[in-house]
């Protein structure tokens, strides 16, 4: 799976461990999704959407996934 | 710091004080067995009924602190946490159930000495401990 966690984020002028904190999972999980070593859970996926107040497939979509 | 970076830096307050009571528990252990050990040995070995029943009762405690905190441990780690100890946990378990059949069916042709379990073990937790490490490397 692809994402573009990693361009929202810098939009806003965030650190990973802000984005950890505002979805209360560490920073080491933010870099982890963004790098696209670990698919987010669905619960996970929506909070991220929630709080870029962007629907889930503007930030996922199908691609190479390493599970 | 941001809002976001003070609640992260909380997590990770929390994180650890589990991870450092965790490790005290493993002290406490440690420390205890080997007093344990001393005391006994200075006795020539000898076990009254009222230590096996301290002792007893001090192995249960340290069973029950150890799940307990190990629970508190899931209970507060995100996803990508768990997933780490999830692999860890499987990779040390193939460890375990392949060296151990491995070891006794050699020993069964007389190629070996007979498994010795507490090897065993140790090579399954440190093959479980390598496996979580290197997946922290991979997204540290």
């Amino acid at each position: 799976m692809e994402n573009r966690l990693r361009v929202l984020r810098a939009e806003r002028g965030w650190s990973q461990a802000e984005l950890g904190g505002r979805l209360g999972v560490s920073r080491q999980a933010v870099n982890a999704v963004e790098t696209g070593k670990h698919d987010p859970s669905l619960p996970l996926a929506f909070k991220i959407a929630r709080l870029f107040e962007l629907p889930i497939e503007d930030i996922f979509s199908e691609g190479n996934s390493n599970g | 710091m941001g809002e976001g970076e003070q609640l992260h830096a909380q997590r990770r307050r929390r994180f650890w004080m589990i991870l450092a009571g965790l490790a005290m528990i493993g002290a406490v252990a440690g420390f205890f067995s080997g007093f344990w050990a001393g005391f006994t040995d200075a006795r020539g070995g000898e076990i009254t009924s009222q230590m096996q029943a301290l002792a007893a009762i001090g192995i249960g405690l340290l069973a029950l602190a150890a799940a307990y905190g190990s629970w508190k441990f899931f209970v507060s780690v995100d996803e990508v946490e768990v997933a780490d100890n999830l692999w860890g946990s499987l990779i040390g378990f193939y460890a375990y159930a392949i060296s151990f059949p491995a070891w006794w069916a050699l020993w069964k042709i007389r190629l070996t000495s007979p498994p010795d379990h507490w090897l065993i073990y140790g090579f399954a937790m440190l093959t479980a401990m390598a496996a979580y490490a290197n997946r922290k490397w991979q997204s540290r």
